[in-house]
């Protein structure tokens, strides 16, 4: 894909977004619906702009203990951010 | 390894480290967002939305010049480069421009300001952060540019610099609809 593809499909993403929040989805739809785009959004971007795509697989596999350590840092702050939900 | 990925390496590592610093904020944010049903929504769909959606549309554009810089390097045309990386300040400075004239909008109209409510806090201190990143990232390219213009750096050293803009691009994907669509006015 070209670079002008990749950045044109960004563009029409980010118009989705947008056109969701014309629509005014219930908060909680929104925020799932928003993250899952956001999410395709930036994984296009290290795909294609950060060169993940023609990234040779040694330093990429270095960065895997850090993804464990990432996962496991959510994990342990999970029960306050469940608690979060429900602050007043 | 072939020391030739250490610098790139590093920059992953950094984005990395700093990735958490923004998923910690950006999940705060949306805790604070779900829990409080008189969330304030400042932005109207237009000018408030239109003038966020202008300024993705901006950055973007300043991450596709940056990707243009780092192929040029890669064909050893730094002349073309360094018109490719002079095209992303110009965007990243645009971007900043545009985003000032926001926050003036907010504190001065809007009078929001980041000690007035939680909204202002969050709101305030993770564009703050992300506009700082911005800003540091223009220091970052304006030294880039210089270098390449005079011959030094190589093709490496732009694709490094390209992998942190990208990268603060990439955080404003977040940011943008989880802090401007998710305040939308009623």
């Amino acid at each position: 894909m070209s670079y002008i593809a990749v950045w044109l499909l960004l563009v029409l993403l980010t118009f989705f977004e947008v056109g969701l929040a014309w629509v005014r989805l219930e908060p909680r739809l929104m925020l799932a619906a928003l993250l899952i785009l956001s999410f395709a959004k930036a994984a296009l971007i290290a795909w294609f702009f950060m060169h993940l795509k023609t990234h040779r697989p040694k330093p990429l596999v270095l960065l895997i203990p850090g993804l464990f350590l990432c996962i496991a840092l959510l994990l342990a702050l999970l029960p306050d951010g469940l608690r979060a939900w429900t602050l007043r | 390894m072939n020391p030739r990925g250490l610098k790139t390496l590093g920059m992953w590592l950094f984005i990395l480290s700093d990735l958490l610093t923004f998923a910690t904020l950006l999940v705060i944010y949306s805790a604070l967002r779900l829990a409080n049903p008189g969330w304030p929504t400042p932005f109207s769909l237009s000018p408030g939305i239109l003038y966020a959606t202008v300024m993705t549309i901006v950055l973007l554009a300043s991450s596709l010049t940056m990707v243009w810089a780092v192929d040029a390097m890669g064909k050893d045309d730094r002349k073309r480069a360094v018109q490719w990386l002079l095209a992303t300040i110009l965007g990243g400075a645009a971007f900043i421009g545009l985003h000032l004239t926001e926050w003036r909008h907010l504190i001065q109209i809007d009078g929001i300001t980041p000690s007035t409510s939680l909204f202002g806090s969050v709101f305030f201190g993770l564009t703050g952060l992300h506009m700082a990143h911005v800003a540091a990232g223009l220091i970052y390219l304006a030294i880039l540019t210089i270098g390449v213009r005079r011959g030094k750096f190589s093709a490496e050293d732009v694709e490094t610099g390209g992998l942190y803009w990208h990268f603060v691009d990439l955080v404003w994907m977040f940011v943008f609809p989880l802090v401007y669509l998710m305040a939308v006015k009623v």
